[in-house]
């Protein structure tokens, strides 16, 4: 009964942060705030689900199924800074338009 | 535990990120609503493998997340203009 409650906690904070950040992809106004509200999708939101489906695998006594999670979750955990990283170099080489460029770009300073 | 409620709310939220994918202004809008889509595909195949309590759904879903990374690294790096 406990276990269903721990599960059930974690599932509902993962699919809070899922909704959150595709609320933000729909309405950010720039490319790089939409890269930002991704991040939020992936991490905050992948990494409860697989930690609760773990839990369960462990619970019922399938423990292939809560390492295999585990394994998922530490994979995301390594994947997504990369990705993001690479998405957001590349957004800025394309020139990717970005609101209110003259006010803060230290990036650009930086690579001159 | 309701695995089957979890996950056809999360697709429901994954056909939502479809229409950053038509309308993007830029590729990498796009490529970013793909990359979001593929991850929950995965966290949906990790779902219906606890549901089925069956361990193969997990191993797609570590393949899909897999295959999805190499893809973005692989645009991102054309759009860069190193290949």
């Amino acid at each position: 009964m406990i276990v269903r409650i721990i599960v059930d906690m974690l599932f509902a904070l993962g699919i809070f942060f899922i909704f959150s950040g595709v609320v933000g992809m729909i309405r950010m106004p720039d490319t790089f705030c939409r890269l930002q509200s991704s991040t939020n999708i992936v991490t905050m939101g992948g990494l409860p689900i697989l930690i609760g489906a773990a839990i369960y695998g462990f619970y019922i006594g399938n423990t292939i199924i809560g390492i295999k999670s585990l394994v998922i979750a530490l994979f995301i955990l390594l994947r997504n800074p990369a990705a993001s990283h690479a998405l957001t170099k590349a957004a800025y080489k394309s020139n990717a338009k970005m609101i209110n460029k003259d006010k803060c770009d230290a990036y650009g300073r930086d690579i001159k | 535990m309701d695995f089957i409620i979890v996950g056809i709310i999360i697709s429901l939220l994954a056909i939502v990120l479809i229409y950053r994918l038509v309308k993007g202004p830029h590729v990498i809008d796009r490529m970013v609503a793909s990359d979001s889509i593929d991850v929950i595909i995965g966290l949906v195949m990790v779902l219906y493998g606890c549901y089925e309590e069956r361990s193969l759904f997990l191993d797609l879903g570590l393949i899909v997340t897999l295959l999805g990374f190499i893809g973005t690294i692989l645009v991102s790096k054309y759009m860069e203009g190193d290949i």
